[in-house]
């Protein structure tokens, strides 16, 4: 490279302070007896000048409420679009992924694969092990009769869905409005609908318990039954600092994000709900 | 250490954590969507830019070998996106240059103005230049990447980086110098 070349590489560092000491004596030095580097940092100054930086980001025009939304619709999206995949591929990128990731010799698992994508495909055909033995067996006594010879939901089983899903989207409601509610130091907030919602909450989690569920949303209703009980029993009119304790179990358990994933779950309009009716209507 | 701290991220985000997925992209998002509104020139498909970026990243986290860091491989995604939004609203230079209501709020006196429309230029400007000048501009000038980081990002040599950078900068000192006496 030129010694023209190698000074030009360095111009706009040059220019706009992000150059090391020995780069700017090895600049100076040359500018001084270079009249066509000289005309060359004119015309770039000229033409940094000419664009001036944005003297603020665009990200900070938007409020941190904005950015708790943003990442609510990312996560929400991920859900939607992993719930439309069909399963069988999955399985697939997972032996795929792990192969590559892992660079795993081609040839010392050839043989393996097909034994291990086998034994993967048997697995995920078995029920998860995921519940208790008393939901287990709550289950078993569930099944139904299998009339032609497909999987059907049970009624009492879809109706549980239904209210599962049905109790995530209130608490969901509830803890939203937790969050966004104003309260100033010395003008108390009258908290009698959120009591109330909260009482009914915790009542329909009993029943709830008595369902059969995964190990996550069983967790999750056991750690919404703290921050409600808490609830009902505040005072019928709270004050700041009692309401900033809920808002902090509320963050620190990451409730909303769990129970919006939860509710995705457990979306009422995929069941047939015939029988249920909406214990709020 | 916040090298190693990402890469257990990735690590655990491959495994499949949400937690994990959501420390990262608490990490970049203001990052992806101020690279996305300098392509864009709009919060709303800044927002749609950068939310989706982050849908893919997720859906391709297992492809991600690290051989550049995940904010080079954000930013990529971001630019693309941009650039295929761009594209899709070509009538872009025939815009009429909209006051942006959370800068300004109130009826602007002259100085206020005068940013206005020179961010007006300024956007102009930068669609008149070729992509890739446009592409360094942005990620280099206007978001201050390092010349590095923007040869990894659209994979040419940093020489290849800092030629489109002066380029691109005289033109559009050309062009918003043109545009100033035309719509003075």
């Amino acid at each position: 490279m030129s010694r023209h070349s190698q000074i030009r590489m360095l111009l706009y560092e040059y220019l706009t302070d992000d150059i090391s000491d020995s780069d700017r004596t090895l600049v100076d030095e040359h500018v001084a007896s270079c009249a066509k580097c000289r005309e060359e940092i004119e015309e770039l100054r000229a033409a940094i000048a000419s664009v001036p930086r944005p003297q603020t980001q665009p990200s900070e025009a938007q409020t941190p409420e904005y950015w708790r939304e943003f990442l609510f619709r990312v996560e929400q999206e991920i859900q939607q679009q992993s719930s439309q995949k069909p399963e069988r591929a999955s399985i697939f990128d997972e032996l795929v992924g792990f192969v590559t990731f892992h660079k795993v010799p081609v040839a010392a698992v050839a043989g393996g694969l097909a034994v291990l994508a086998l034994a993967l495909i048997l697995w995920r055909t078995e029920p998860l092990p995921n519940k208790t033995p008393m939901m287990a067996e709550r289950a078993e006594t569930q099944k139904p009769q299998h009339s032609s010879g497909g999987q059907v939901a049970s009624p009492e089983v879809t109706q549980a869905s239904a209210r599962m899903g049905d109790y995530f989207r209130r608490s969901r409601m509830l803890l939203v409005g937790i969050t966004n509610m104003r309260v100033d130091e010395d003008d108390p907030v009258d908290l009698g609908a959120e009591r109330k919602v909260s009482r009914d909450l915790i009542h329909e989690a009993r029943y709830l318990k008595q369902q059969p569920m995964d190990e996550r949303s069983a967790k999750l209703v056991g750690d919404m039954e703290k921050i409600l009980i808490e609830l009902a029993n505040m005072k019928e009119h709270g004050n700041a600092p009692n309401i900033d304790i809920i808002r902090s179990g509320i963050h620190q358990e990451n409730l909303l994000f769990k129970i919006r994933m939860a509710e995705s779950l457990y979306d009422t309009s995929r069941f047939q709900t015939a029988g249920y009716r909406n214990p709020e209507k | 250490m916040q090298a190693a701290n990402e890469q257990h991220l990735i690590l655990r985000v491959k495994e499949g954590s949400h937690d994990a997925f959501r420390v990262l992209t608490e990490r970049y998002m203001k990052q992806a969507y101020n690279i996305a509104y300098s392509f864009v020139h709009d919060h709303t498909d800044a927002e749609d830019i950068a939310q989706e970026a982050f849908v893919r990243i997720y859906q391709s986290i297992r492809s991600f070998r690290g051989e550049a860091g995940f904010g080079t491989w954000m930013y990529r995604i971001v630019m693309n996106l941009a650039l295929n939004r761009s594209k899709q609203r070509k009538n872009m230079a025939a815009r009429h240059v909209e006051l942006d209501e959370q800068t300004v709020g109130h009826l602007p006196a002259n100085n206020e103005q005068m940013e206005t429309d020179l961010k007006g230029h300024i956007e102009r400007a930068l669609h008149e230049l070729p992509t890739l000048q446009r592409a360094v501009v942005i990620l280099r000038h206007m978001n201050g990447l390092s010349t590095k980081q923007v040869s990894s990002i659209l994979n040419c040599s940093e020489g290849t980086v800092k030629t489109h950078l002066f380029r691109g900068l005289k033109k559009m000192r050309v062009s918003m110098e043109y545009l100033r006496d035309e719509l003075a």
